[in-house]
């Protein structure tokens, strides 16, 4: 816990520009700049054209910059690397695999042999809560449960950091709300950098240590909130004036910002 | 462990099936057609005796009468191999050429830029007048008819595949970049599954075009095999052998395009499923 408090994410002036199809230009991220410590859980939030996606997509290295550099480790971000994961909002499963092939996919791609690379999926499947689910093929399951199929074959690369793209975004909130508890429980135990891109306030609250908001057109980081409820949290903190109370400031921020 | 509602899930079987209720249903339909069918065959048999012979419209008894022997005329069989050679022969030309060009070609646009013309215009011009061309060219043999099946069977199926690959969803290409997925396993184990339900549907039609193919070949310029006979048959007013065999020829379309459609669902499988799915 000695590096806690290391630099690992370095965002430092990006900006990100798209061609619109009527031949404008739609500045999405506009010289963001930020970092994340390690093993610090940090959510991006704020309405929607505010380039939480597009800043998600640069870190994962799907897409390059325009201006500005991002740094991870001190190493300039070029494209997807091994110290990175992403949780995609919409799962993206493949639907001809079986739960244990869609969790192993990413280490075949390793080159991690087959043996090696089933027993580590089976690992983090049962880490998901998914136990006994190897076998079964993503269709046959609901959103939670895929999502845990998702959150489950990005943990199987062991990633320094876990990218997280509104993880929860499709699921109903009974699931949400369950699966925020485990990969609360999940991230209070094994411990990872986390930037997780949501739309939902208490979500990112309950799980944040820090939150930034943005503003839309351009994206840009409006204000940053300081998350100090203490760890390890559990169900009871949402009954907490202090969640409360950071719940309404986003909000009360979010306001603003929209309105503006 | 699990999310509410779904407490027992499904087993992890890929099968596509529907309630128990649909197997009564079936056997109904079975019914109504078995019946349509021999009410067909009298009409036939009736109107043959009445206003046909067996030098014009035969009645069904003696075609039943002549395929019988045809069947067992070692004659017969050697001409039916002679048909099926060309049509396993280019049937086969077309699957090995046809799913790798479509797979290439749908991922890279300057090859289906490339191709496009060429398929369009073999897709929507009449095919048979090339017959004779490749008469010329290969001479008289398997070859021009195999070339005839190739070029009746061959852009349906490259056209197919080339759809299937580009309906590969984009989130699951964006899913293997951000694991650093070479494009070798990207093709292996996205893109080439991903397109297995159009290649089938490509399979299906390219089988029945096939079967015109072949057909063409033979009856229009090489007079061998089911094409030699079916103008046997017709110059010499034997019509019941000509009827008898009109039906093997059918016979085989039907049972080739069949099979592929069978194969097709095996293919097309995981689609089933998922749309069937609320997602």
């Amino acid at each position: 816990m000695e590096a806690d408090n290391e630099r690992i994410i370095e965002v430092a002036g990006v900006t990100k520009r798209f061609q619109t199809t009527e031949g404008g230009v739609l500045t999405a991220l506009q010289d963001i700049s930020f970092s994340v410590r390690s093993n610090e859980y940090v959510s991006v939030i704020g309405p929607s054209g505010c380039g939480k996606t597009t800043l998600l997509r640069v870190l994962g290295g799907l897409i390059p910059t325009d201006e500005g550099e991002i740094q991870i480790h001190g190493r300039p971000v070029t494209g997807p690397g091994p110290d990175r994961a992403i949780v995609f909002q919409d799962f993206a499963l493949l639907p001809w695999a079986t739960v244990l092939d869609n969790v192993a996919f990413p280490l075949e791609a390793r080159g991690i042999p087959r043996a090696e690379r089933q027993q580590r999926a089976g690992e983090v499947i049962g880490l998901v809560g998914l136990a006994g689910f190897e076998n079964y093929y993503p269709h046959t399951l609901s959103g939670g449960m895929q999502q845990r199929v998702g959150l489950a074959r990005a943990l199987a690369v062991d990633p320094e950091t876990l990218l997280m793209d509104e993880p929860f975004g499709a699921l109903d909130a009974q699931t949400r709300r369950r699966l925020q508890n485990e990969l609360l429980n999940l991230w209070q135990r094994y411990r990872k950098t986390v930037v997780m891109i949501t739309h939902d306030m208490e979500e990112a609250v309950y799980l944040s240590d820090r939150i930034l908001i943005f503003a839309p057109r351009p994206g840009r980081v409006a204000e940053e909130v300081l998350v100090d409820l203490s760890r390890p949290r559990d169900e009871h903190v949402r009954r907490t004036t202090a969640f409360a109370d950071l719940v309404e400031h986003v909000w009360e921020t979010l306001q603003r910002l929209t309105i503006e | 462990m699990t999310d509410p509602g779904r407490t027992t899930a499904r087993p992890p079987v890929l099968r596509a099936g529907g309630p128990a209720a649909k197997g009564s249903r079936q056997t109904q339909y079975r019914l109504v057609q078995i019946v349509s069918i021999m009410m067909l065959l009298a009409v036939w048999e009736f109107s043959g005796r009445r206003f046909g012979s067996n030098l014009t419209f035969p009645p069904v008894s003696s075609v039943a009468v002549a395929l019988a022997q045809r069947l067992v005329d070692p004659e017969f069989w050697g001409f039916l191999w002679t048909t099926l050679q060309a049509l396993f022969v280019g049937l086969g030309l077309t699957i090995g050429v046809g799913i790798p060009l479509g797979l290439v070609a749908g991922r890279l646009t300057t090859v289906q830029r490339l191709i496009n013309p060429y398929l369009n215009f073999f897709l929507s011009t009449p095919t048979s007048p090339l017959v004779p061309i490749f008469l010329i060219i290969f001479g008289i043999g398997l070859a021009p008819r195999v070339a005839t099946v190739f070029i009746f069977a061959f852009p349906i199926l490259v056209v197919n595949t080339i759809t299937g690959v580009r309906a590969v969803p984009k989130s699951l290409l964006e899913m293997a970049a951000s694991f650093g997925v070479s494009s070798g396993l990207v093709f292996r184990r996205i893109i080439f599954p991903a397109s297995l339900p159009a290649i089938g549907a490509g399979l299906r039609l390219a089988a029945g075009r096939a079967v015109v193919g072949m057909v063409v070949a033979e009856l229009i310029v090489i007079s061998v095999g089911m094409g030699r006979l079916i103008q046997r048959y017709s110059s010499s007013f034997d019509s019941p052998n000509l009827f008898a065999v009109v039906i093997v020829v059918l016979a085989i379309g039907l049972l080739i395009v069949r099979g592929m459609a069978v194969l097709e669902r095996r293919l097309g499988q995981w689609k089933q499923i998922t749309n069937g799915s609320s997602r």
